[in-house]
């Protein structure tokens, strides 16, 4: 791999704690020193949150879609009277 | 028998998996929550909630949790339902059994960002969601995305990564004037 994926891997390990004492040190006092590679440290933790919240994002949309078939689809009637009878009070 | 259980991959749940969770679980919490004045709405939101916590926790290896699948949904959805409900975890405390995460909001910036990456982006972030966040091994990702070993697909997700995080970069300015 090219060097600059193998920093990604670096950074990784890091942001994972995955790294032996030694390795994480010397990681630690590069970042004291190269200011470029604690903002390629904070960009890759940004990333991790944002697959994160896309992940979310896909799962939410599938369920909605299953939701949608059951409460549309008139093979699921009678599970849907069932569910509906307990707002019976609902206005 | 469990519905996640069954599935040997750790991969997305399927649409069918997902239908027997509702009509397994779904009426139990229906009922619970019709019976304290909540809407089918809200009841709807609340199980989405629970499926979409309870997923996220079989994903990142909690096992055990697997052989009580109906009970574990239910009571997250019980315990969604009385944190949104304040005044009534007064009366009826539920406890931390549940240990149920907060989750965070998305910000202006996150779906400015998402919407960026999506038209330009989307396939590797598919590919980086197979791995953070459904957790398939490499092996899994290379079939999945059609790579000829693990080590094309360990490369491809790093540059992946790499790809993301300099749009990221470059776009940051961009978003972050656009929610001053």
């Amino acid at each position: 791999m090219r060097t600059s994926l193998n920093e990604i891997r670096l950074l990784e390990d890091y942001i994972q704690q995955r790294l032996p004492t030694e390795d994480k040190l010397l990681l630690e006092a590069k970042f004291i020193l190269d200011e470029d590679l604690q903002e390629r440290l904070s960009l890759q933790m940004r990333c991790y949150q944002l697959i994160q919240l896309y992940g979310r994002e896909k799962t939410r949309e599938q369920l909605q879609r299953v939701e949608q078939e059951i409460f549309s689809q008139p093979v699921h009637r009678r599970f849907v009277q069932k569910i509906k009878q307990y707002f019976r009070y609902e206005i | 028998m469990e519905v996640l259980a069954q599935i040997s991959e750790p991969e997305l749940i399927s649409d069918a998996a997902c239908l027997q969770l509702y009509k397994k679980v779904f009426p139990s919490v229906a009922q619970y929550i019709g019976k304290r004045g909540g809407t089918l709405e809200e009841a709807k939101d609340v199980f989405q909630d629970a499926l979409l916590i309870y997923y996220e926790r079989i994903q990142s290896g909690s096992t055990s949790i697997r052989d009580t699948e109906k009970g574990y949904i239910f009571g997250i959805s019980k315990h969604l339902w009385i944190r949104r409900f304040k005044q009534q975890v007064m009366m009826e405390p539920l406890g931390d059994q549940w240990d149920v995460p907060e989750t965070k909001e998305e910000t202006t910036a996150d779906r400015l960002i998402m919407q960026m990456l999506k038209q330009t982006g989307e396939r590797c972030m598919q590919l980086l969601k197979s791995f953070y966040y459904d957790r398939l091994d490499m092996l899994a990702l290379a079939k999945r995305f059609g790579f000829a070993s693990e080590r094309s697909a360990t490369v491809q997700k790093f540059k992946c990564l790499e790809k993301i995080r300099d749009f990221v970069k470059k776009n940051k300015l961009q978003y972050e004037d656009l929610i001053k």
